[in-house]
């Protein structure tokens, strides 16, 4: 959640005028982030509502999408959007990315100005970290392969919480032609505020799937671990052949601990997996990806958006920092991209940081597709003194 | 009214433009779905809200025709 201050600032503002506002719970964005992870049923997404109450400190009330996304889905799907509607339910005013400046214009225009404005820097909201359970950053994690799509899994009946959760992708080719790598990955929900218990067996996986594909290896277990508890996640990337129809079986067994509720129990689970991309299932950032794979013989169209590793020539005409994004003027028109977070940046020949870029510069980028579309993955440019940094 | 009417005039306007500024301006309908971008299904500027029943903080259904009778902001968020 970006502009949480500003919007806060607007809400405080307008509320008193008889503006509603609203948050609207949907799907992750980016699990893993800070730990969080996908919920698996709306009781869990209401608890992720009530974190996020506590997180943020906002006054404005949330509201919680369906598991299945329905208002998401039907008002297009994107991540941070936002919407204004008038009193007879009309969509007056929608953006991509919620922009608080811009909405307090609207207000202004749809409502009226109001006197003082708040200021967010005066609101000073709490910015509160996770729940800090057991240590971090003592398993390892896995190097996975570029661009891996997030599955659709069905977790099965259990009768505990699914107090780790898995999280599943697919290499393209596995995904389109049923050969690749598949990744599992089991990650411990921080609001369950679970532990692995690392004095008894690490967890043990089984994936099984329909006749005539091959699964290696069949059998795994996780490492052991010297420290008593952590709460890194569990991965291991799976050698997949011939997944044609069917879905995969994945018996997952581990010890869980829960410190504050004072017990440690082994907890036997099922999934099934498809070969289906999850368009709910966002995308993972901050982690160690192989380098994309050599282009093939023929290589992509110069410049095509989207293709591995493409190029892009223009100026840069906006750096947003706060969503990480650029905009850029090319020969063919105006382009907005979202930059990867481990994006390499290079100025002048010197590897530099997005905010060291100013609207103006040219720019040349490296483009490939990412889990929610084309991302920028390198900027080269060239400072120009006599370029001023606005529009930011 | 008028001021209603005026607003989804201009709204109209405003969603109709070129696609080359459709894809500088954030209010607009993208021409295709890009990584964090609104895709084809999202209803345009002037069009009403669906009425589609989500939840509130409480796990108690929550009917989006609730919404009716002021203006109503509505900020997609999450965790991450």
């Amino acid at each position: 959640m970006r502009n949480v201050s500003s919007l806060e600032a607007v809400y405080r503002d307008y509320a008193p005028r008889g503006v509603r506002f609203y948050y609207v719970y949907k799907a992750l964005a980016h699990p893993e982030t800070n730990g969080y992870v996908t919920p698996y049923t709306l009781q869990e997404r209401l608890m992720h509502v009530k974190e996020a109450e506590r997180k943020l400190g906002s006054q404005i009330p949330w509201l919680c999408d369906g598991i299945d996304n329905p208002l998401k889905h039907a008002l297009g799907d994107a991540p941070n959007s936002e919407f204004v509607v008038d009193p007879d339910g009309i969509i007056v005013r929608k953006r991509q990315w919620s922009r608080p400046n811009e909405l307090r214009a609207d207000l202004e225009e749809l409502v009226g100005p109001v006197e003082n404005p708040t200021r967010p820097e005066d609101l000073n909201l709490p910015q509160l970290a996770p729940p800090a359970i057991a240590p971090r950053g003592v398993v390892p994690r896995i190097t996975v392969p570029a661009r891996m799509v997030p599955l659709v899994i069905e977790p099965q009946e259990s009768r505990e919480p699914y107090y780790v959760k898995l999280r599943a992708e697919a290499e393209p080719s596995l995904l389109n032609g049923g050969n690749g790598k598949l990744y599992l990955g089991f990650h411990c929900d921080p609001l369950y505020h679970v532990h692995w218990n690392n004095l008894a067996e690490p967890i043990r996986v089984r994936i099984s799937g329909p006749e005539g594909m091959s699964v290696t290896p069949g059998q795994w277990q996780g490492p052991q671990v010297s420290v008593p508890s952590d709460i890194d996640p569990r991965e291991l990337l799976v050698e997949v052949a011939d997944w044609s129809d069917g879905a995969l079986r994945v018996v997952v067994d581990y010890f869980a601990c829960n410190d504050e509720e004072g017990w440690c129990k082994p907890v036997h689970q099922e999934y099934l997996v498809y070969r289906r991309s999850d368009r709910d299932g966002g995308s993972v950032r901050n982690r160690r990806t192989e380098s994309p794979p050599a282009a093939s013989n023929q290589p992509p169209p110069r410049g095509a958006p989207g293709a591995p590793g493409a190029g892009l020539a223009g100026r840069l005409t906006k750096v947003d920092l706060q969503q990480g994004r650029i905009e850029v003027l090319t020969p063919r028109g105006p382009r907005s991209l979202p930059v990867a977070q481990n994006a390499r940046i290079m100025l002048d020949g010197q590897r530099a940081d997005l905010r060291q870029l100013q609207p103006g510069w040219p720019v040349r980028l490296r483009i490939a597709p990412g889990t929610e579309g084309p991302e920028v993955i390198g900027i080269q440019s060239r400072s120009q003194p006599n370029q001023r940094p606005d529009n930011r | 009214m008028r001021l209603v009417a005026l607003v989804i005039c201009l709204s109209l306007l405003y969603s109709s433009s070129l696609p080359a500024l459709a894809q500088m301006r954030p209010g607009s309908n993208a021409p295709a779905p890009r990584g964090g971008e609104f895709d084809r299904r999202s209803p345009a500027v002037g069009e009403p809200l669906p009425d589609i029943t989500i939840y509130d903080a409480e796990g108690r259904p929550f009917s989006l025709s609730r919404l009716r009778g002021h203006y109503t902001v509505l900020v997609f968020g999450c965790l991450t």
